[in-house]
């Protein structure tokens, strides 16, 4: 029996299909991660833009892009599986590595819908307003700062100094308090942590040599 | 039944001199202390005092580590409640209703509970294993792959649970947090995916630091954002104290339950107490009076969560002691003590051995009594610590997530990780997405891959529809995920004449 | 008079150099061992042995530490990562080699990068069939009942392999040699491995001699050169008919240092392994594992590491989990 015209036609578009998927993928799969967190945050923006515009969707902006963050990524992993190996084992089970991650990729899919429903639902609650968002932000970058300085002058000064300058910008003006608390912070961790559990943290290159 | 009584009071005599009590006090203290500090695991603080026990004689140095095993369990709900910060995986779900039970100015209460359900949980587990142990590890051989996955999706049901109102938010950070378990070498087949070329994600992103940064650093980078220097914190009325015993009499059936599915699920290799917690707190929820009080500071929740942690404990040992297949990564570092003392666990360490083995169990009970007694004057002291003033109490917490993060593999990428997901946990946290199913896609997802794959390997497709013991566990999926929906259509409709 | 002092300095000057540079190099600080199991781990278990029993024989100590991430390139990254100055050795098996080669990652740095100082022992593969198996399994007493049975095409032998690593590599070799068909099912480690099969999931599996006192396993068949005393009724590949080459495959493990260490430190590292290695507690330990004490130093302990790679790269393209652009 020859098989139909139609169905002929849907196999080579569905070979078609998957090569280009492939090719896409290993192109994705290529990319270093600064350029895919850099896409990442460009589409987002501008997804940010496109819900800013819409009165529908401008209250609540902050819930959608958060989910249109997941499904980005979501579909980012779901073209990737196409570049993953099956090996003879896998393909002889039936369950390979790019099973789970579709199936997730699909639920996900699913999901969201839903939660895009529910956000853009009438009686739900816009989005709450940033307060100092700066300010945490600064914190959180201050702590990163400060982690990439244990290479230098080492976990106990950096952390001492991050403690008291989050201190101040706090607004803690109590002395005692601003020079007691990373001390004591230092010799708790020195006595636990080098001492008691033999986990030893860095020195920092700048005092390697005096040790 | 009267042999083991026998033998436990063999056991106890082993452990009863002042040597071995002293030795159980040191490895709980130690545990406390090691299991409070994120970063440090169970299992790190064992493997880290391993060498001290070489030249002791094995029944000491097994009660040892016991001690610090049994005390690290606990000790992860200490900062799970003071400042939201689990400090062992297994403690998260006592941070969902301990935290805000200290915020509402019942530390004490929360404390007592997690202390006091920890020890009841672990002491029951004991029971259980003592008695039950041998048939138990009989039937955990016979749990292939299929239950395993069938227990798994089990465990992705209690998402409903910890969603509430909010649960299509719920499902899609669950389902998000599934596929970020996607990252890192393939399980079954070892194939990188989704690295980037970063070998520091071949295994996916380290439990921990995604705790400590979701709940610890999302909490204060939240409360940063909100941070009001001139409004002074009065912590009026706040509980410190302890409640007495009969509060504890209150929350018996919650304890008992969560107890028994922690021993229960901590039987099974690579079902640990962070499930089995989940899953002890999901019951809770479903047959308390009050639900909509979880994850608003619910004592049963607390009582459910550390009873279950504890009561894995137990479990952990069964096939490790019965079939030398350790229940836990814990329970492993415990076997290589048992073998580096050249002894081989397996039923012929019960016949041949039996004042270690029972010694064993009379110590853990020690244990038990003895983390009630440190926890109970303890407690004094570290229910205050949430209720450290603002400025000094945040930067600590940084430099302590930090610190934590880092000790796990001495790693910088670890501690981006936590920064990277305390972001993520502020920005949920503003947004009303639940970050706790998160965590549990993260529990699960390896777990639901590994073990989809090898069923499918070892009988194909058909079986998980025909092994009867898979069949079972998918309906009590099921059943609990349409109960409470067809329990609120009835319900509705009932409540529908009425209104007429 | 005063030349004659003057040179008698020199000469005592010269004799303390002398003495001084032929002096043994001694450790100043604790030498770290970094195995690429987690606690509990068979090298783990071995290394700390060595180390307990290292202290009969030096002042030095030693501090054992472990990393399992990624099947052991964590570990195996973290020495790579430290200074090459004597004080971080590298305990590893050819698990190690599996997850590089699996990773397809750079063998010139994973591999290259070390200089492999010492082998401890041979660990032989072996078959190994439950002593009762599950209802619906078939009992085997011999190997070649169970290469009949698995010949039949309704049969399927399936083995449950660790992670599809160096046993697996073994177990492919050796079907491929008997000519019969099998699956592989990979288990996280040798302890659900073995927990599967005595579960009934599969019908055999490839560990080692020592898993025979662990678990209610029977070995069918030994990958050895001679039948092993402690297993006297066990045949050899070779008995059974079968190429010897079969019986040249064996589980090596070891100790390496990061390439570059000073020689003095690794010569006094290899005499220190000669020492353990010749001490009968050493001995009798590792009898009682089933295993054979071995004292391959650099030349030929590289040589089987290299043996190592390539076997692991033939047999992973062959069943296509690497891709076949992979080169060593």
């Amino acid at each position: 029996m020859t098989v139909p015209a139609g169905v002929l036609h849907f196999r080579i578009a569905k070979k078609k299909g998957v090569a280009y998927m492939t090719a896409l993928s290993k192109w994705l799969s290529s990319l270093s991660y600064g350029y895919i967190i850099g896409g990442l945050v460009v589409l987002l923006v501008a997804f940010y833009f496109l819900f800013n515009v819409i009165p529908r969707t401008k209250p609540v902006k902050g819930q959608l892009l958060c989910v249109v963050g997941m499904d980005l990524i979501t579909l980012l992993y779901y073209l990737l599986t196409f570049s993953l190996r099956v090996s003879k084992m896998a393909a002889q089970s039936g369950a390979t590595p790019r099973t789970m991650p579709r199936l997730w990729a699909f639920l996900m899919a699913f999901a969201s819908v839903g939660a895009y429903i529910a956000i853009l639902k009438k009686d739900n609650k816009p989005d709450k307003k940033f307060d100092r968002w700066v300010f945490a932000l600064l914190v959180a970058l201050g702590s990163i700062v400060s982690v990439a300085l244990f290479q230098w002058i080492g976990y106990y000064l950096s952390s001492a100094l991050f403690i008291v300058t989050v201190m101040i910008a706090m607004g803690e003006k109590n002395k005692l308090q601003l020079i007691l608390t990373p001390i004591v912070w230092c010799i708790f961790t020195y006595f636990v942590f080098n001492k008691l559990l033999f986990i030893s943290l860095p020195v920092g290159s700048l005092f390697k040599g005096l040790l | 039944m009267g042999e083991i009584f026998k033998n436990l009071g063999m056991g106890f005599a082993t452990v009863g001199n002042l040597q071995s009590i002293v030795w159980i006090l040191v490895g709980v203290c130690v545990g406390i202390l090691g299991g409070a500090i994120p970063g440090i695991s169970p299992s790190m603080a064992v493997a880290l005092l391993l060498p001290m026990t070489y030249a002791m004689s094995p029944t000491v140095a097994l009660i040892m580590l016991m001690g610090i095993y049994i005390g690290a369990n606990y000790g992860g709900s200490i900062t799970a409640v003071a400042i939201n910060t689990p400090g062992t995986p297994s403690a998260t779900v006592t941070a969902f209703d301990g935290y805000p039970l200290l915020k509402k100015g019942r530390a004490g209460e929360a404390m007592g509970i997690s202390l006091w359900a920890s020890v009841f949980g672990g002491v029951l587990s004991i029971f259980i294993l003592m008695f039950f142990s041998v048939p138990l590890s009989r039937a955990a051989l016979k749990f292939w792959p299929s239950e395993y996955f069938a227990l798994c999706i089990m465990g992705l049901t209690t998402v409903a649970t910890l969603g509430g109102k909010n649960w299509q938010k719920a499902l899609v950070t669950c389902l998000f947090g599934l596929l970020l378990n996607t990252m890192g070498l393939d399980p079954t087949f070892g194939i990188k995916r989704f690295t980037f070329g970063v070998t520091k994600l071949f295994d996916g992103f380290e439990m921990v630091p995604v705790l400590i940064g979701l709940f610890a650093l999302g909490e204060v980078l939240s409360n940063l954002e909100h941070y009001d220097p001139k409004a002074t914190v009065r912590h009026e009325n706040v509980d410190y104290k302890m409640p007495k015993f009969s509060y504890y009499l209150k929350l018996k059936w919650s304890i008992l339950r969560a107890g028994l599915i922690g021993c229960l699920i901590g039987i099974f290799p690579g079902a640990g107490g962070t499930i089995a917690s989940f899953l002890a707190y999901d019951v809770e929820k479903r047959v308390s009076k009050n639900p909509e009080e979880f994850g608003h500071g619910a004592p049963a929740g607390v009582a459910a969560a550390e009873a279950s942690n504890s009561g894995s404990v137990g479990g952990a040992m069964v096939p490790m002691l019965t079939l030398g297949i350790p229940g836990s990564s814990t329970a492993a570092v415990l076997l290589s003590a048992l073998m580096i003392h050249n002894l081989n666990p397996g039923p012929q360490l019960f016949t041949n051995e039996p004042q270690l083995v029972y010694g064993l169990f009379a110590s853990m009970f020690v244990a038990n009594v003895l983390m009630g007694l440190v926890g109970h004057f303890g407690a004094k002291v570290w229910v205050r610590v949430g209720y450290i003033k603002k400025t000094i109490l945040y930067p600590l917490i940084f430099a302590f997530a930090i610190l934590g993060s880092f000790s796990i593999k001495k790693s910088m990428f670890d501690v981006c990780t936590c920064l990277a997901f305390g972001v993520i946990g502020w920005i949920f946290k503003k947004y009303d997405y639940p970050a706790s199913p998160i965590v549990l896609g993260l529990v699960l997802g390896k777990l639901i891959e590994e073990n989809f794959v090898q069923t499918m390997m070892v009988t194909g497709p058909m079986g998980f529809v025909t092994r009867p013991l898979t069949v079972i566990l998918f309906l009590i999926s099921i059943a609990a995920i349409a109960y409470p929906i067809i329990s609120e259509r009835i319900k509705k409709k009932k409540g529908a004449p009425a209104k007429q | 008079m005063k030349k004659l002092s003057l040179f008698l300095a020199m000469v005592m000057l010269f004799t303390l150099f002398a003495v001084s540079a032929s002096a043994e190099w001694t450790p100043s600080q604790p030498i770290t061992i970094m195995n690429h199991v987690a606690a509990g781990g068979a090298m783990d278990l071995y290394s700390r042995k060595w180390v307990e029993l290292a202290s009969k024989y030096t002042d030095a100590t030693f501090v054992v530490d472990n990393n399992d991430g990624a099947s052991g390139l964590t570990a195996g990254e973290w020495v790579l990562g430290q200074e090459a100055d004597g004080y971080t050795v590298f305990a590893l098996a050819p698990t190690y080699i599996d997850a590089v080669v699996q990773s397809e990652l750079d063998c010139a740095e994973y591999v290259d990068g070390f200089k492999f100082v010492y082998n401890l022992m041979a660990d032989p593969y072996c078959v190994l069939v439950p002593i009762k198996p599950e209802a619906g399994n078939p009992t085997f007493d011999t190997f070649e009942e169970l290469v009949e049975w698995a010949k039949d095409p309704a049969n399927k032998l399936t083995l449950s392999e660790p992670n599809y690593g160096a046993k697996y590599i073994d177990a492919v070799q050796v079907f491929d040699e008997v000519g019969v068909d099998f699956q592989a099912i990979s288990y996280g480690g040798a302890k659900k491995n073995f927990a599967a099969l005595l579960g009934g999931q599969a019908v055999a599996s490839v560990g080692n001699p020592g898993d025979t006192s662990k678990y209610e396993v029977k070995a069918l068949v030994v990958g050895s050169t001679e039948r092993l005393a402690g297993l006297p009724d066990v045949p050899t590949y070779e008995e059974l008919g079968y190429s010897s080459k079969l019986d040249g495959i064996w589980m090596w493990r070891g100790y390496a240092v990061k390439a570059g260490t000073p020689d003095e430190m690794i010569d006094w590292f290899q005499d220190l392994c000669d020492k353990i290695s010749a001490d009968p507690e050493w001995v009798e330990y590792m009898e009682n594992q089933l295993i054979a004490v071995r004292t391959d130093r650099t030349e030929a302990f590289t040589q089987i590491v290299e043996d190592e790679v390539n076997s692991t790269i033939e047999v992973l393209k062959s069943v296509d989990q690497i891709s076949e652009d992979y080169i060593r």
